[in-house]
């Protein structure tokens, strides 16, 4: 389904379209609740954050403009919501612990090699031992793609932090995933 | 394959019971929503005449004030007509461009 079948399904929900919202449901429903699960590590308040991100994208699919995918927007909103939880929870920071290094960008952008079922499970392993912080960070960068500039927009964090962090969670998950 | 633009290495399959109860606290919302958009329909509807109306009433007023000018102007060059004794001094306001130079002075060249 291409982008603009997405925006037409947005476009639908905000008129009532519930056959629109169940098409939109399945194609990325899936993917919110395996986000929610992976960084809160808790099926329960997953499942809490999942249902309320559908509930929110009902609510703001009057205001939503066609800038980026709709899928980026879904997975903000679902981010956004975790991230409001952890600092509820004082689980995340902005300004401790990062010591910025010098890292080159191909550095960071170096991918983890996963080429088997077993793999598969063991890079799940190595991504719920992330801190919370990497794990948001990681999933901004691999599942929503998105620039390290908007990333720091999105958290409050310097683009150093930010490559600092990638850099070693991709470290912790290429270690996971050899053991 | 990679980490990267691996969605599904992420994704984790939702149960029919989850769906349903998505789609359960889903389903007030969209009929709200639903409610409001025959209203957001009307008011289209209601701001189309609305503009259609002001375009039809600028038209009239329009052409009600061209009628106007059209009349003023041909009675002023009436009056400008009923002054004037000779040729010469018709052919002087034409070339004041007071009046309309060939068909009037035809006009006034006919009679005699």
């Amino acid at each position: 389904m291409s982008t603009n079948e997405d925006h037409d399904l947005i476009l639908k929900i905000s008129e009532g379209d519930s056959k629109a919202f169940e098409l939109l449901l399945k194609k990325y429903g899936d993917l919110v609740l395996g986000l929610s699960i992976k960084l809160l590590k808790d099926r329960t308040r997953a499942e809490d954050m999942t249902q309320e991100t559908w509930i929110r994208v009902i609510k703001n699919s009057k205001n939503y403009s066609p800038i980026g995918s709709v899928k980026s927007w879904i997975l903000q909103i679902n981010r956004n919501l975790i991230m409001d939880y952890f600092r509820a929870q004082k689980k995340w920071s902005q300004t401790d612990d990062i010591s910025e290094m010098e890292i080159a960008d191909y550095a960071v952008d170096a991918s983890v090699q996963i080429d088997s079922e077993e793999k598969a499970s063991q890079f799940k392993t190595a991504f719920a031992a992330l801190d919370e912080r990497e794990r948001i960070v990681l999933t901004m960068v691999i599942v929503e793609e998105l620039q390290y500039s908007e990333i720091s927009k999105n958290t409050g964090l310097t683009v150093g932090a930010i490559k600092t962090i990638v850099f070693r969670a991709k470290q912790k998950l290429r270690d996971g995933i050899k053991n | 394959m990679t980490i990267n633009k691996n969605d599904k290495l992420f994704s984790e399959k939702m149960s029919p019971e989850f769906q349903k109860k998505i789609l359960d606290s889903a389903n007030p919302l969209l009929k709200e929503l639903k409610a409001t958009a025959p209203a957001k329909q009307q008011k289209w509807w209601w701001s189309l005449g609305l503009v259609t109306a002001s375009f039809v009433l600028a038209l009239f007023i329009y052409s009600g004030q061209t009628d106007q000018t059209i009349s003023a102007d041909l009675a002023q060059s009436i009056e400008i007509l009923e002054s004037v004794d000779s040729l010469e001094e018709l052919e002087l306001l034409a070339d004041l461009e007071l009046i309309e130079e060939l068909d009037v002075i035809e006009a006034f060249e006919e009679p005699s």
